[in-house]
């Protein structure tokens, strides 16, 4: 009984995190940063870029980061340009990886 | 007669009088053919996303300037040739200008005060 009764709440408790990670995929599209502001994308704008990518310092898709096309494309443009003059790294190689 | 953005990444003790030098240089081929300066910055010291030539900081100067096609190449070979800039690139901004409609706020006295450039945060 005991066994029957432990098992019925372990199974509860997978359900509960695969219907939480369920409600975790289901996001709003996020809508463009630069849409309807008059923000420049400059490469030489530090902060603004460092935004753009991830820890390893690759550029994060506009899928995820929810800018449009267009001003992905500006932005891509931009962080390629501030990482040849050493403003953005190319990659950040973190410590315990090769 | 088009925009240009240079930005020039030089080492840390290339300031002042020697980096004033050439950038008399730099300034003498735009102005050659009715270019124009129409700003200067200096962006100061700042610690590089990666070292070049073994240094691990850098000094950022932007200028932003009007001048012919081949002016370009010949800033570039000029700067290829110097040893203390650690990197040069430059963007083209427009590609057809008229010097009537901008803005000039290039003084031409930029190294007046011989002062340190200071670290940035």
């Amino acid at each position: 009984m005991r066994n029957n009764f432990s098992n019925n709440r372990m199974n509860r408790n997978r359900n509960e995190k695969i219907n939480d990670k369920k409600k975790v995929k289901i996001l709003r599209k996020r809508a463009c940063k630069f849409c309807g502001d008059s923000t420049v994308i400059d490469y030489k704008d530090q902060n603004l870029l460092r935004s753009f990518i991830t820890e390893r310092g690759k550029i994060i898709p506009a899928r995820i980061s929810g800018n449009c096309a267009k001003h992905q494309r500006k932005v891509t443009n931009a962080i390629k340009r501030a990482r040849t003059v050493a403003l953005l790294p190319f990659t950040i190689v973190t410590s315990g990886t090769n | 007669m088009r925009q240009y953005d240079l930005l020039f990444v030089t080492k840390t003790d290339f300031q002042n009088q020697p980096f004033a030098t050439l950038w008399k240089k730099v300034e003498e081929i735009i102005t050659k053919d009715n270019g124009k300066v129409l700003e200067f910055q200096i962006l100061g010291k700042k610690k590089l996303a990666y070292s070049i030539k073994k240094s691990p900081k850098g000094t950022y100067y932007n200028c932003n300037f009007v001048s012919e096609e081949r002016a370009i190449k010949e800033i570039e070979n000029l700067l290829n040739l110097e040893e203390n800039i650690l990197r040069y690139q430059t963007n083209l901004v427009n590609n057809t200008v008229d010097l009537g409609t901008l803005k000039i706020n290039y003084t031409g006295n930029i190294f007046i005060n011989d002062k340190e450039i200071v670290d940035e945060k």
